[in-house]
C-alpha cells in the first residue's frame, strides 16, 4: 500500500486550527470501494464525495451522517461554483458516491484511477470525523480527509513525489464550527480541483484554458501554504503546477514560434504581489 | 397548469402597453422563463431568475424560496428608479425542468439566440441577468446566486487615449462579466421577516398610505404581467397596468435587511448603472453631465464593498477563518473595483489624474485579489499608463501588460497595448532599463504574434 502525503493547511487562525499529520489517521473500518452509482460517462468534470464516517458512535448517527453529507455535497457545489466562472468555463459538479468507503489512496490502482479520469473525476473525497461529547455537545470536532487528485494520480503514475493521494486534517478550535464548516473550509480543496481541471485539459491540449486554470491553482495553493511551503510534498505540488502552467504557456505561443515565446518568454504565473 | 387563453390575452395587453411607453421608462413584470419578456424601450433590462433547487434530490421550491426571488425583483425595481430607463422581470418556472429557469438559455432567450422571448432585448441596450441556487435545510436557507451583465452585440470594451505629446492609444476590456457569489445563509428569522414582507408589500392601495386600506396583489402562477411605475414617493410606488386597476405599492426592502443577507443585490444595481452609463455616452456626442449613471453604480459598488465587508466580519464572529470569506469573494470584489476603475477612466475627456489615481489602486488592488486574470493585468496597465507622460514607471505597465499575456498569451488586446507601448517608449526616448535596440526587437516580435493570432470567437 503506497503511503499517502501529508498536506498542512495555512496558518492557524481565529476559530479553526489546520494540523498536518504524517501517519496514521484513523481509517474507518469494514472499508471498501464499491463503484460510485451517480457517476456516469456524461461531459463535464466531477469531484466525488465518497462516505465519511464518525470514529465515535457517540459524536453522530447514521441518520446525521447521511444529513451532513446532503449538507456537504451542495456546500463543495456552491464552494467550487467560481470555478465555473473562469473565462473558459467548464462544467462541474459534485457526486455522492453513496456507500463508497475507500481505505487509502492505496485502493486507487492504475485501472480504477484510469476509469475514473475517463469519466472526468478531478477530485475524490472521503474521510473520518471525530470529536468528544460532552453532555448534548460534541467538543474538539475534528476531520481526517483524504483527497485523490485523480488526474495528477493517472499521468504521474509511479512519481514518488507527485503520489496524487493526499490527507490533512482539520481541527475546530471552538464549538462554534461545525463538521461542515471544518470541510467546507478546506483551502487545499479549491487548489486540487483546479489543478485536476487544469491537467485534464493541458492533456487534451486545451493550452489556453489550462494555463488559466494552472494559474488559478497556483495561486490558491500560494496562498493556502505560503510563498514557501513548508512540507515537501506541498513543494512538489507547487513545482508541478509551475510546470505544468510553463508547459501550457508553450502550448498556447505554439513550440515553433521564436517571437511568441520571446514575447512573454518563460513567465510564470503573475503573483499577487505585496502593496510596495 | 395555466391556460392558454389568459397568456394570449395578457401577450396581447401587455404588447400594446408596451407600445405606448415613453423613453424614460420604469416597468416591472413578470413572465414564465420559457417566454420570457424585456421592455424594449428601457436601457437596461433585468431578469430575475427564480431560483433554482440545488441539493442531491429534486425539490420543489418552498413557498418562501418562491416568495424570495419575488422579493429580490422588487428590490432591485425600487433600487433601479433612479435610473432613467430600466425594465426588472421576475422570471418564473413552470415545472422541475432544471433547464426551464437555466440563466444561460434564459440569457439566450432574451438575446434573440433562441426563440420564446415575447419581447428581446434590443441591440445595444443592457441586459442584466440574477439567478441562484438555493438550498433548504432544517428551516435553514443557502443561496447562492449568479450575476451575469452585458450589452446586446457589444463587448465592453473601451479605448484611452493617454494624452502627452505623443498620444497613443489603448484598449481594455471589462475582466469579469459573469459572476458567482458567495453562499449566504439565511435563518428561519430571516425567512420569516422575507415572507412577512412579503405579504405586506403584496399589496395594492388606493393612496400611498397603509391606512387607506387595500388588496392582494393579482398574482396568478404562470401569467405573464407587466407593468409600469408612475410615480414614486419614498418606498411607495404607483403602479400602472392592464391587469388590474393599479394603484399603489409599498416595497419596504429598507425595512428587510435584504441587502444585509444578500449583498450582490448591490452589484446588481451597479451592473444597471454601469451599463446604462456606457449606452448612454456611447450614444451623446460627448459626455453627459450631471448626476450620471456611472456616479450612481459607483455608489453601489462600494455599497456592495461596505455590505460583502460586513458579512465577512459576521462570518468571523462564527469562528469562521476570516480569510475564507475573502477568497470566496475575491472575484465579485475584483470586479466591483474593476468596474469602479472603468467608470474613473471614462468620467472625463481626456481623464482627470485624481480619477485615474484612483483608478491605478482600484486596479492593482484587484489583481491583488485575483492575479489570473488577463484582462485584470490589462485594465491595470491602461490605468498605470495614464501616467507615463508624466514620469510613471513604464517597467510597471510593461510588466503588467507582460502578465496579463502570461495568461492569455493570444489575447489580441493585450498584444496590440503591448505594441503600442513599446512604440511609444520607443518614440518617447527610452527609458531605462529598455534600450532602441531592444524596444525595436521587441515590437517585432509582437507584431510577428499578433500576425500570426487569429482573431477567433471571443472567449467569453
Amino acid at each position: 500500500m503506497r503511503r499517502s502525503a501529508a498536506i498542512v493547511l495555512g496558518p492557524c487562525a481565529v476559530g479553526l486550527v489546520a494540523a498536518a499529520i504524517f501517519v496514521g489517521a484513523a481509517a474507518p473500518v469494514a472499508a471498501q470501494v464499491v463503484p460510485c452509482r451517480g457517476l456516469t460517462p456524461a461531459a463535464g468534470y466531477k469531484v466525488l464525495l465518497d462516505d465519511l464516517v464518525f470514529v465515535s458512535p457517540e459524536v453522530g448517527t447514521d441518520r446525521e451522517m447521511q444529513a451532513l453529507l446532503d449538507r456537504l455535497q451542495n456546500a463543495l457545489h456552491f464552494k467550487l461554483e467560481e470555478l465555473r466562472y473562469l473565462k473558459g468555463p467548464v462544467a462541474l459538479e459534485v457526486l455522492q458516491c453513496v456507500g463508497r468507503k475507500p481505505k487509502s489512496d492505496g485502493d486507487f490502482d492504475a485501472g480504477m484511477v484510469d476509469a475514473l479520469n475517463t469519466r472526468g473525476v478531478v477530485l475524490e473525497i472521503w474521510g473520518s470525523l471525530d470529536g468528544r461529547k460532552e453532555g448534548t455537545r460534541v467538543r474538539d470536532r475534528s476531520a481526517a480527509m483524504r483527497y485523490v487528485v485523480v488526474p495528477l494520480r493517472h499521468y504521474e503514475r509511479g512519481s514518488p513525489q507527485l503520489p496524487g493521494g493526499y490527507r490533512a486534517r482539520y481541527v475546530a478550535a471552538s464549538s462554534g464550527v461545525d463538521y461542515l464548516q471544518l470541510i467546507e473550509q478546506a483551502k487545499d480543496l479549491d487548489a486540487y480541483v483546479a489543478m485536476g481541471i487544469g491537467i485534464k485539459l493541458l492533456k487534451s491540449t486545451e493550452y489556453d484554458r489550462a494555463r488559466e486554470y494552472l494559474c488559478k491553482a497556483d495561486h490558491l495553493m500560494r496562498e493556502t501554504w505560503g510563498e514557501q511551503p513548508p512540507a515537501p510534498e506541498q513543494q512538489a505540488l507547487v513545482a508541478y503546477v509551475t510546470a505544468a502552467a510553463r508547459e501550457a504557456l508553450k502550448g498556447s505561443l505554439g513550440v515553433n514560434s521564436a517571437g511568441n515565446v520571446r514575447v512573454v518568454g518563460d513567465r510564470p504565473c503573475p503573483k499577487a504581489s505585496a502593496r510596495p | 397548469m395555466r391556460s392558454p387563453v389568459p397568456r394570449l390575452l395578457v401577450v396581447l395587453t401587455m404588447t400594446a402597453l408596451l407600445a405606448g411607453w415613453p423613453a424614460a421608462v420604469r416597468a416591472g413584470g413578470e413572465a414564465p422563463c420559457r417566454s420570457p419578456l424585456s421592455f424594449p424601450g428601457a436601457a437596461v433590462n433585468t431578469a430575475v431568475v427564480q431560483f433554482q433547487y440545488s441539493g442531491p434530490r429534486v425539490r420543489e421550491l418552498s413557498e418562501t424560496a418562491r416568495r424570495l426571488s419575488r422579493m429580490v425583483q422588487l428590490d432591485a425595481l425600487l433600487s433601479q428608479l433612479k435610473y432613467t430607463g430600466i425594465g426588472v422581470v421576475h422570471l418564473v418556472r413552470e415545472s422541475n425542468d432544471p433547464d426551464e429557469c437555466d440563466p444561460e438559455l434564459v440569457a439566450r432567450r432574451l438575446l434573440g439566440a433562441l426563440p420564446g422571448a415575447s419581447r428581446q432585448v434590443q441591440p445595444g441596450r443592457g441586459l442584466v441577468v440574477l439567478s441562484g441556487r438555493l438550498y433548504e435545510e432544517a428551516g435553514e436557507v443557502y443561496v447562492q446566486n449568479q450575476l451575469r451583465f452585458l450589452r446586446r452585440g457589444q463587448p465592453e470594451r473601451f479605448s484611452l487615449t493617454i494624452p502627452g505629446s505623443l498620444p497613443f492609444k489603448l484598449e481594455a476590456d471589462l475582466p469579469f462579466q459573469a459572476l458567482s457569489f458567495p453562499a449566504r445563509r439565511l435563518t428561519g428569522d430571516d425567512l420569516r421577516a422575507i415572507d412577512t414582507e412579503f405579504i405586506r408589500s403584496s399589496v395594492l392601495y388606493p393612496q400611498p398610505a397603509e391606512s387607506a386600506g387595500g388588496s392582494p396583489v393579482p398574482f396568478v402562477q404562470g401569467v405573464a404581467f407587466a407593468y409600469q411605475v408612475v410615480e414614486v414617493r419614498g418606498e411607495w410606488m404607483r403602479v400602472q397596468s392592464d391587469f388590474t386597476q393599479g394603484g399603489w405599492i409599498r416595497a419596504r426592502t429598507s425595512a428587510l435587511p435584504l441587502r444585509k443577507m444578500v449583498p450582490e443585490l448591490h452589484m446588481v444595481d451597479a451592473a444597471v448603472g454601469y451599463l446604462e452609463e456606457r449606452i448612454t455616452r456611447d450614444k451623446a456626442a460627448s459626455p453627459k453631465p450631471a448626476v450620471r449613471a456611472g456616479a450612481l453604480a459607483q455608489a453601489a459598488l462600494a455599497d456592495y464593498e461596505r455590505a460583502e465587508r460586513a458579512v465577512r466580519q459576521q462570518n468571523a464572529e462564527r469562528a469562521v477563518r476570516p480569510q475564507d470569506a475573502t477568497r470566496a469573494a475575491a472575484v465579485p470584489l475584483a470586479a466591483a473595483r474593476a468596474i469602479d476603475a472603468v467608470l474613473r477612466m471614462l468620467e472625463s475627456v481626456p481623464p482627470v489624474v485624481a480619477a485615474m489615481e484612483t483608478a491605478r489602486t482600484e486596479t492593482d488592488d484587484a489583481c491583488r485579489l485575483v492575479p489570473y486574470s488577463a484582462d485584470l493585468w490589462n485594465l491595470k496597465a491602461v490605468a498605470g499608463a495614464f501616467f507615463l507622460p508624466r514620469g510613471g514607471a513604464a517597467a510597471a505597465v510593461v510588466d503588467d501588460l507582460l502578465n496579463a499575456a502570461a495568461v492569455e498569451p493570444k489575447n489580441r488586446l493585450v498584444l496590440a497595448n503591448l505594441e503600442a507601448l513599446y512604440a511609444y517608449l520607443r518614440a518617447a526616448g527610452p527609458p531605462a532599463p529598455f534600450t532602441a535596440a531592444d524596444l525595436d526587437a521587441r515590437i517585432k516580435d509582437v507584431q510577428a504574434v499578433r500576425a500570426a493570432t487569429p482573431a477567433g470567437p471571443e472567449r467569453r
